[in-house]
């Protein structure tokens, strides 16, 4: 039985969130991030599903919604996260920073030359906001 | 009442952290749970987790069951194999008698 994804773009929308705990964990620190601009209703759901690990009938139950209701409103809260990440950077931003006290930990005298380096290209590149510094 | 194996979520903002948990499904995520049966770390390269194979798979005998990210987790672990093949040597034994 063919099924219809009216409203939806693609199979990325039809695979938005039922897909592999490291999906579930990038959906969660988007969430985390842009938290503040989902609407009042998306962010409770969002929450129930990614945080407290509940099923859609399990939601719907819990809002008094249908269950139809909870897979649309969780289907437009990850696209709003993945289109404010397109837009802003901010978790590609966050990692970088990750990425750069992880290496300012791991420095120590032997190495401290090569990972002053690598650090200092990591931030310029943050600086530059995804454009590589050659690039800008 | 209906017992399910999920994900109880630990750590802090930006660095979430999981226990795996038995559950009813009408608790909240942070309350009460039935036992810990694992752990699962997203935040660490590669992903680290850990679970109580016994545990888990007493649990599924008992028919608890496990979300789907739950069931991922369980699936690389090897528990959901392990389970299978159990209950599969257990229905032949059963069988046999």
């Amino acid at each position: 039985m063919l099924t219809k994804t009216a409203g939806m773009d693609s199979d990325s929308m039809k695979k938005s969130y039922h897909e592999s705990p490291e999906r579930i964990h990038e959906i969660i620190m988007l969430r985390d991030i842009y938290e503040g601009l989902l609407p009042p209703r998306q962010k409770q759901v969002a929450y129930l599903k990614f945080d407290e690990d509940l099923s859609l009938s399990e939601i719907a139950q819990r809002l008094g919604i249908s269950r139809q209701g909870c897979d649309d409103a969780v289907r437009r809260c990850v696209r709003a996260l993945y289109s404010y990440e397109h837009k802003l950077g901010f978790m590609k931003q966050l990692a970088r920073i990750e990425h750069a006290l992880e290496l300012a930990e791991n420095m120590d005298h032997t190495n401290w030359q090569d990972m002053r380096e690598r650090i200092l290209k990591v931030l310029k590149d943050a600086r530059a906001g995804g454009e590589t510094v050659d690039g800008v | 009442m209906a017992v399910k194996i999920r994900l109880k979520r630990m750590g802090a903002k930006k660095r979430p952290a999981y226990r795996i948990v038995v559950a009813d499904s009408k608790t909240q995520r942070d309350g009460r749970s039935i036992e810990e049966i694992g752990y699962y770390d997203p935040t660490t390269d590669p992903v680290t987790f850990k679970v109580h194979e016994e545990r888990a798979i007493s649990w599924l005998d008992k028919g608890a069951i496990p979300t789907p990210t739950v069931k991922t987790i369980f699936r690389r672990a090897g528990v959901i194999e392990k389970w299978q093949e159990a209950r599969s040597s257990r229905d032949k034994s059963q069988g046999n008698n």
